[in-house]
């Protein structure tokens, strides 16, 4: 359907799509795209559960750990990545140097060399999108009945047993959500790989939009370019229906 | 509210948020200090938390290098713009999904909602051809044109005009409103908490926006600040000018961290609600 | 207060908009028809105040040459002046000047946006090419014929810490003067876990200069067929991959985070651009000094950077009047403005007899070391069709190999068949 847009006649597109998952640099990039989904998503979504659960008690200092952790957000992602690419510098980076006091491990060329590129920009998403899913997991929390605790708490259990029988349970649409929506962000990532790593090293850092990116904008290779938008357009549109799917039936449950 | 005594399980909430307060929020605590630091203090002294004199040197030379006055303002029209025209077609299709009736609405609304997934970011190369063959590459219609018409907005305004009575409606038309002073007049007072909602995610995404205006924007005339400082960052063959950079990136963050700071509850309304319900 | 906040957005929003809203819009051509105004679209590769000093060239010629102005402007980095170049010359309003990078110059052709220049050439007599440093001509042919002029040029030199050298017991006015002696020198200088000895950037372009050092060959003159297989060429880069094994050299860098390790103290050697010295200058806390890039069979000094190129598409006139304003602007005063803002070294060699050059040179001498090498220089490659492509595919694979990922020989197989199919189609 893009290659009508683009400018070429007919069906000439098929030959595009053939050739591209014949390619070893495609597979790969959807081998990283789908490494990067998993490793960003699942992490992210558990911080920010974690945060959620913790900042959900009547503690004290809430909104300044509320502003420390959700501030990201609000960062544009290409300039928060320029701070990371600075603090993951290998000879004069923060994060060797810390990591170098703890006896942890020395001088890691964070965004040069695989597989520490990708955690590289993973780093960067979960710094980025943890606060954002806390807020959202908050939220969902705020709508849990509270006597629901106090009957568990006068029953003796512990703060371990009362969130997993009843925190989780009851958070899991809002879980279901969050994960979508950290599936479909990690899908849009392309900031922080313009300007961390530009794809590399050796290809490992590219995912589909920033080959689309590539493609489109530094070839000029019309064909690759939307036979590669197709296909994210297909990915992005297969998550949005369970997404629907889920909302529809959760607005039901709820009405 | 439970009592809250100074239980185990509390140790641990207080460690892990303090814990990961802290290091989330280092990362813009150096900034800060590096933006501040000479070229000579950066690289013989890496590691010290603090600066050795307050100067705003880096920031009066990053902004001689690169035109960021222009980039701000086409990011305030772009953003601002953008969210004048949205808030008027958000309203227009939230209205007429909310209260109208009309054949294959629930189709044209699932369609509408798509969007909110496929966000002109996955379809840039498609986008990019059409704005080229309109002509209106490197202008800020340019940049605003795939947003014009927000699958969120219209989402969020469409739940808040459904939870309104009918009686509203009614009221409204023993009146003698048409739809429009109906709509001015009588439900978008109801309904300010959602447009604010909405005008905060609206902006925090465009003055964040990156790769579509990368694409689209050609000069100063039309580029925003985050494209700017990409490019500004990306000098190729230059030396690792750090501290400028962080002084840089630090003017582009800015605005938004103070409105953030300033209007804290709001901005967690916005995300919320843009977040889940959406 | 909600009702406060949002009368208040809204207002603004509504005045701002409409005060700006068509601020951008392009103005094809001037409405003075007395007056020819050529657009020029520039890029930035050096940080810098380079866009004023620029603009004050264009002024200066502008003011000298009443029936043209020059408006010059500042299109990003140099992917993005070509993108603009081409969206412009494809939407029928091309930019009647753009300086562009070597791989980009043959996408131009390619796009059939550049305007051949050897009539021009020929009609300024047999010597004009002689003011310009015989090798950066290197980059403005493609497929042998000439359609860009020389511009803004950089060479590559080797960066090296005096006070290690002292440590190490190197005499310090003396660099590595051959591969065997860079690894020597590595050896002496290497800290494990502290300081790299050497730091080379990473990329296609650094392959192919060592190649080249190597004896080898990139590509063939007609940009269709590279030799990246070739025995000289997987040669090369075993020796590369020897350094990262020995822990000699990091398996990747680029020219920025290699500056910053340098001036940190993180590497006691560098392969870096020209255009680096006044960073370098700025925040050395160390004695440090420049020498030629180390020779293999060969000694080898690249160039990069960028070049003028005429557009087609505009009137006879036009042309001819973007042609005087480049031969202006190579005239040794301009290129000698012109390479002391910016670090480019002057692409006319008249330029280094003129006082404020020879000043500049005496307060960096590192710079003088630079433009003596260019007796050894060659252009910078690949020269190809879809040289982007190439370059990227060459850099890609040139990172699997120094990080031990693919063996040389492999990896250079299958970068020659990766060239080889995009290639095809020109064949």
């Amino acid at each position: 359907m893009f290659t009508r847009i683009s400018g070429q006649s007919s069906f000439a597109g098929l030959e595009n799509y053939i050739s591209m998952f014949r390619s070893r640099e495609f597979i790969e990039v959807l081998k990283n795209n789908l490494i990067y989904a998993v490793f960003s998503t699942i992490p992210a979504v558990i911080f920010g559960l974690i945060l959620a659960i913790a900042l959900n008690t009547r503690i004290r200092g809430r909104s300044f750990y509320r502003f420390a952790v959700f501030y990201p957000t609000i960062l544009p992602i290409a300039t928060a990545s320029m701070i990371w690419v600075f603090l993951l510098s290998q000879s004069i980076g923060l994060v060797n140097h810390i990591l170098d006091l703890l006896g942890i491990t020395s001088g890691i060329d964070w965004v040069n060399t695989s597989p520490y590129a990708m955690i590289s920009i993973i780093i960067v998403y979960i710094w980025k999108y943890s606060g954002y899913y806390m807020l959202l997991f908050l939220s969902g929390l705020q709508s849990i009945d509270k006597s629901l605790y106090e009957e568990a708490y006068l029953e003796g259990a512990s703060t371990l047993s009362r969130i997993r029988r009843i925190t989780l349970p009851l958070l899991s649409p809002t879980t279901f959500f969050v994960v979508l929506l950290a599936i479909v962000n990690s899908f849009q990532a392309v900031d922080q790989i313009y300007v961390m790593t530009k794809g590399g090293p050796h290809n490992s850092t590219n995912v589909l939009l920033y080959y689309i990116y590539e493609y489109g904008f530094v070839y000029w290779d019309t064909g690759k370019a939307s036979s590669a938008s197709t296909i994210l357009f297909l990915i992005l549109l297969i998550t949005t229906f369970f997404y629907y799917f889920g909302l529809q039936k959760s607005v039901n449950y709820e009405r | 509210m439970i009592r809250q005594k100074m239980t185990f399980g509390l140790i641990v909430k207080y460690a892990i948020l303090i814990i990961t307060s802290l290091i989330v929020l280092f990362p813009l605590l150096w900034m800060v200090s590096v933006s501040f630091k000479t070229k000579l203090e950066l690289f013989s002294a890496p590691y010290s938390l603090l600066p050795s004199q307050i100067s705003l040197d880096n920031y009066i030379t990053a902004w001689g290098y690169a035109p960021f006055g222009s980039y701000y303002i086409n990011t305030i029209v772009i953003t601002f713009g953008l969210l004048f025209i949205q808030m008027i077609t958000v309203t227009m299709a939230a209205f007429a999904f909310a209260r109208m009736e009309f054949p294959g609405k629930n189709l044209l609304f699932m369609l509408f909602l798509t969007q909110l997934m496929i966000t002109a970011q996955s379809t840039i190369y498609p986008n990019y051809m059409t704005i080229s063959r309109l002509g209106l590459l490197n202008t800020r219609i340019g940049v605003m044109l795939p947003y014009i018409a927000s699958a969120m907005g219209t989402f969020l305004l469409r739940q808040a005009f459904m939870a309104l009575p009918t009686a509203l409606e009614d009221a409204g038309k023993i009146d003698g409103c048409n739809v429009a002073q109906m709509i001015i007049h009588v439900f978008l007072p109801q309904v300010q908490s959602a447009m604010l909602a909405f005008a905060i995610m609206s902006v925090t995404n465009h003055w964040n926006e990156f790769l579509w205006p990368l694409l689209v924007t050609e000069d100063a005339g039309s580029r925003p600040l985050t494209v700017g400082l990409a490019i500004f960052a990306q000098q190729a063959e230059g030396g690792a000018e750090w501290s400028l950079l962080m002084a840089a990136t630090l003017m582009v963050s800015l605005p938004l961290l103070l409105a953030f700071l300033i209007f804290q509850k709001m901005f967690v309304e916005a995300f919320i609600s843009s977040g889940l319900k959406g | 207060m909600m009702k406060k906040v949002l009368m208040v957005m809204l207002v603004s929003m509504l005045a701002v908009t409409t005060i700006f809203a068509n601020g951008s819009s392009e103005q094809a051509g001037s409405a003075d028809s007395e007056k020819m105004t050529l657009r020029f679209f520039f890029p930035i590769g050096t940080a810098g105040d380079l866009a004023t000093i620029m603009t004050g060239l264009c002024d200066e010629y502008s003011a000298q040459n009443p029936e043209v102005e020059i408006e010059a402007i500042y299109a990003g980095d140099y992917v993005q002046t070509f993108q603009r170049t081409l969206t412009s010359s494809r939407a029928g309003n091309p930019p009647d000047v753009a300086v562009l990078t070597n791989a980009d110059v043959w996408t131009a052709v390619d796009e059939g946006i550049a305007l051949p220049l050897q009539s021009f050439i020929d009609a300024e007599g047999p010597d004009f090419l002689d003011r310009f440093f015989p090798a950066m001509l290197d980059d403005c042919k493609v497929a042998g014929e000439y359609v860009a002029i020389p511009f803004q040029k950089s060479t590559h030199v080797l960066y090296y810490n005096k006070d290690m050298f002292r440590a190490a017991g190197l005499d310090p006015e003396k660099g590595p003067e051959t591969w065997d002696e860079l690894v020597e020198y590595c050896k002496l200088l290497t800290v494990p876990g502290e300081v790299y000895g050497v730091e080379i950037p990473i990329d296609f372009y650094y392959l192919a200069v060592f190649i080249l050092q190597n004896g080898g060959t990139i590509n063939n003159l007609e940009g269709t067929e590279t030799y990246l297989d070739s025995p000289e060429a997987i040669e090369t880069v075993r020796f590369l991959r020897s350094l990262v094994e020995a822990g000699y050299a990091p398996a990747k860098r680029l020219y920025g985070d290699s500056s910053s390790d340098f001036v940190a103290g993180k590497a006691a050697m560098m392969y870096n651009s020209s255009g680096s010295l006044a960073f370098v200058r700025d925040s050395c806390a160390f004695d440090w000094g420049v020498c030629y890039l180390p020779a293999g069979k060969e000694r080898v000094a690249p160039t990069g950077g960028g070049q003028f190129v005429i557009c087609q598409g505009t009137s006879p006139e036009r042309q001819q009047a973007a042609w005087e304003f480049i031969k202006w602007m190579t005239e040794p005063e301009q290129a000698a403005e012109w390479s002391i803002g910016s670090g480019f070294i002057a692409v006319n060699p008249g330029a280094f007899d003129l006082p404020v050059m020879i000043e500049y040179n005496e307060s960096l001498p590192q710079a003088v070391v630079a433009r003596n090498q260019l007796e050894y220089a060659m252009g910078e490659y690949p020269k190809t069709h879809d040289a982007r492509q190439i370059a990227q595919t060459m850099s890609t694979a040139f990172e699997s190999i120094m990080a031990g990922i693919v063996d040389p020989e492999t990896a250079m197989r299958e970068l020659q068949a990766d060239c080889d199919s995009i290639l095809s189609k020109y064949r």
